[in-house]
């Protein structure tokens, strides 16, 4: 066995110096691996039939989810699942079956079905619908199921690699009329299938609410639930009455407590005014009040006499002179007494008009007093009735409390109900398509640049295979440097002397 | 080597071994007298290394066995994987080489093929020599070629074997591996090796180092790890791999007439 470490060195890897040398030795392998394998790759090219590509663009409304973007305050208010497409759902949209099946039926009921092109985009020869679907016999569901399992083919949906949310839907076959056809399908078929399917997730979500209330309904009609809402109802009005009634007569006791209280103060001052009299400190003060006067009057009578006598002695001068500090004295005395006259004269008039009225006001404070003492019977009456109607309702209340979740659920079923019956006539599909499609692209199906990468990279593999094939299976030792590599241990003394 | 001639080989000998052998008779030569030293001394130095056309080459394997005899090597197996020629030219060209050497050295050839290839021509300007052992009792024939080297006929010394018994055969051996100086061994293939081994055998274990012959472009991988294999069965050293000149020389010719092809006959060849 050769030593196959001769092909490898510690710093490049591969012996390249060896690998030449094995290049030139095995030439054929290095000639004719190549030269083989480029016709091989050139007869490929040279025998591939056109493929015909057109294609359109879709994207993903930003803001939809499935209906406008008042069905989706409606949902998100609702708490409703915000169901949008993803990558992987609108990359696989066109390989499910359903939709296959869909676009294979269209397709055989094109008017110019005999114009599409079936075969394979690697077919070398190409077929006839007829002779394609030979095997089905004209039978409809034979070749529509024949059409569904080819079209998987042709039709690719991929995203953008520029514009977010964006898809490039791409439909590849070998004839232009089938490309643009079927790319029409395609796209009218998408639109179809989308609409369906969000139509179809409102339905099954109207009827599962549908029956979740039907559900809760039946389950709180079993407990009586609504007539313990309207007795609870009858009961909160009852209760709102009485309130009213009770702060009515709150506000008449009220009144007519204060007017007892006035009418009260009134027999009492009147008693007190009639009973009263004044006190004899008073009525000395009074006289006095009444002789100052006198005196004082006197004294100015007198001063003015003698002011018009005109004395005009020093005796009448001095006469008029005590006169008038007399006076003087008098006034302040007098000053000094107040006015003890007014207060005399309206405590006697006051009397004088109590004595006409206490009588009525006698009469007055009793009515009142039995006034107020019947609506208090009133009043004690009303709050009685309201501690037996609020006992009445916390009754109510607490068995209600039981219930409430399940009634709010109700509640809220019913209004998401309304809501998802709403959304379900508003529907449009989230997906927005181009309105112009694309050039009509005619190119081979493998590039001549990429059979020429192709065909070089295996031209390599197969001369290095194929040499170091050769290598192993070529017992033949060549040069001293395969030689000493190959049997290690044995030197290479020279060559052989020659005559 | 098919047309040296050996009056091209050794020019100043050729009259001299003209009239001797002439008259074909065998002349007696007491072994202590071939081997002793005044022998030695007389020994005239030879030309014959310098007849090698790529004499370079024969220094420099010559050197490398030269090399090994000092360090207590003397007896050298020579075989190939089917070069006869490139191997006894090899054996003659070191026997010339040691031979020139200042030393003296008493230099046996020994093969089972010393009348064919290009011992053929040198044998036929030989001298039969009887050699004698043990006083006398003892003794076997050898071609000298003046007084250069000898050569030893293995087959004719192989008859000395006694039925079932080495007999002399294996001390006739002993007797010339002491008494030589230098035994260059012409190895026969594999195959002659493993069908006689009571031949071979005592040959083989008297081997200090064998070299192999190869061939560029026509030896096998196989054939040489065989030999490498058998011959290390038997404990032996191997000394190394010698090229082959012919073939060399056979492939350079190719190479330049090859050249001289159009590229696209080139491709059909």
């Amino acid at each position: 066995m050769k030593n196959l470490g001769i092909l490898l060195d510690d710093k490049t890897i591969i012996n390249f110096s060896f690998f030449f040398k094995l290049l030139k030795r095995y030439y054929l392998i290095t000639t004719l691996s190549p030269i083989l394998i480029l016709g091989i790759g050139a007869y490929i090219y040279k025998t591939q039939n056109d493929v015909y590509m057109i294609a359109t663009g879709m994207k993903i409304k930003p803001d939809a989810v499935g209906s406008e973007q008042s069905s989706k305050s409606l949902t998100s208010i609702l708490g409703a699942e915000e169901k949008t497409l993803s990558v992987a759902e609108v990359l696989s949209m066109g390989k499910t079956i359903d939709f296959k099946q869909r676009v294979a039926e269209q397709i055989y009921n094109h008017q110019y079905f005999d114009r599409f092109n079936f075969n394979q985009l690697k077919s070398k020869s190409m077929k006839t619908n007829d002779q394609l679907f030979a095997a089905c016999d004209r039978n409809k569901k034979c070749i529509v199921d024949g059409i569904r399992d080819k079209i998987g083919a042709y039709v690719e949906i991929t995203m953008d690699s520029a514009v977010a949310n964006k898809f490039k839907i791409s439909v590849k076959t070998l004839d232009a009329f089938t490309s643009r056809e079927l790319l029409d399908i395609v796209v009218k078929e998408l639109k179809k299938s989308r609409e369906k399917a969000l139509q179809s997730s409102m339905n099954e979500q109207v009827k599962i609410t549908k029956d979740l209330i039907e559900k809760k309904k039946l389950e709180l009609e079993n407990v009586n639930f609504i007539d313990l809402e309207d007795m609870l109802k009858k009961k909160e009005k009852e209760l709102a009455a009485i309130d009213n009634s009770i702060r009515s007569y709150n506000r008449v006791l009220m009144n007519q407590k204060l007017q007892l209280n006035k009418a009260k103060l009134t027999v009492e001052e009147t008693n007190i005014a009639i009973n009263s009299d004044l006190n004899q400190k008073e009525k000395v003060k009074y006289q006095k009040y009444v002789e100052l006067r006198e005196q004082i009057d006197q004294l100015r009578d007198d001063l003015n006499a003698l002011e018009l006598a005109g004395g005009s002695s020093d005796q009448d001068k001095l006469i008029i002179q005590q006169v008038r500090v007399e006076l003087r004295s008098k006034e302040r005395e007098l000053a000094s007494i107040g006015s003890v006259r007014r207060q005399f004269s309206n405590v006697e008039k006051f009397k004088e008009t109590k004595d006409k009225s206490s009588d009525f006001d006698n009469f007055n404070y009793k009515v009142l007093q039995g006034q107020i003492k019947k609506t208090q019977d009133e009043l004690d009456k009303l709050l009685a009735d309201k501690q037996k109607i609020e006992q009445e309702r916390f009754f109510f209340e607490d068995k209600m409390k039981t219930l409430k979740p399940s009634f709010a659920y109700l509640k809220l079923l019913e209004d998401k109900l309304v809501q998802l019956e709403l959304v379900k006539w508003t529907i449009v599909i989230d997906l927005e398509f181009d309105e112009n499609i694309g050039n009509m692209r005619r190119f081979k199906r493998t590039t001549i640049g990429k059979i020429a990468i192709f065909s070089s990279l295996l031209s390599f593999f197969v001369i290095f295979l194929g040499i170091l094939t050769r290598y192993i299976f070529d017992n033949r030792v060549y040069d001293e440097y395969e030689i000493s590599r190959n049997f290690k241990g044995l030197d290479i003394i020279g060559n052989t002397p020659e005559f | 080597m098919g047309a040296l001639k050996k009056e091209e080989l050794f020019p100043e000998e050729f009259e001299e071994q003209q009239d001797t052998s002439q008259n074909e008779e065998f002349s007696n030569k007491d072994l202590d007298n071939v081997f002793d030293i005044n022998g030695k001394a007389d020994k005239s130095l030879s030309t014959c290394f310098y007849k090698v056309s790529n004499h370079l080459e024969l220094f420099k394997i010559g050197k490398s066995f030269y090399e090994d005899y000092k360090n207590g090597y003397k007896s050298f197996a020579i075989s190939s994987t089917g070069y006869h020629t490139s191997q006894q030219q090899t054996i003659l060209g070191l026997a010339s080489f040691f031979d020139h050497s200042r030393e003296k050295l008493n230099v046996l050839i020994i093969s089972d093929n010393i009348f064919d290839g290009t011992y053929k021509e040198v044998i036929s300007s030989s001298t039969l020599n009887e050699l004698k052992f043990g006083h006398g009792n003892l003794s076997c024939e050898v071609h000298s070629f003046y007084d250069h080297f000898d050569f030893l006929d293995l087959h004719a010394l192989a008859e000395k074997r006694q039925g079932d018994e080495y007999g002399d055969y294996d001390t006739i051996l002993e007797m010339l591996f002491e008494g030589y100086d230098i035994i260059l061994w012409d190895v026969p293939e594999l195959n002659l090796l493993k069908e006689c081994p009571d031949v071979y055998f005592p040959v083989i274990t008297r081997f200090d180092c064998l070299s192999i012959v190869v061939s560029n472009n026509v030896s096998r991988t196989k054939d040489v790890e065989q030999i490498c294999d058998f011959f290390s069965s038997y404990g032996l050293s191997l000394k190394g791999l010698l090229i082959d000149s012919i073939a060399l020389k056979e492939k350079a010719n190719e190479e330049k007439s090859e050249k001289k092809k159009s590229w696209w006959r080139k491709l059909v060849s």
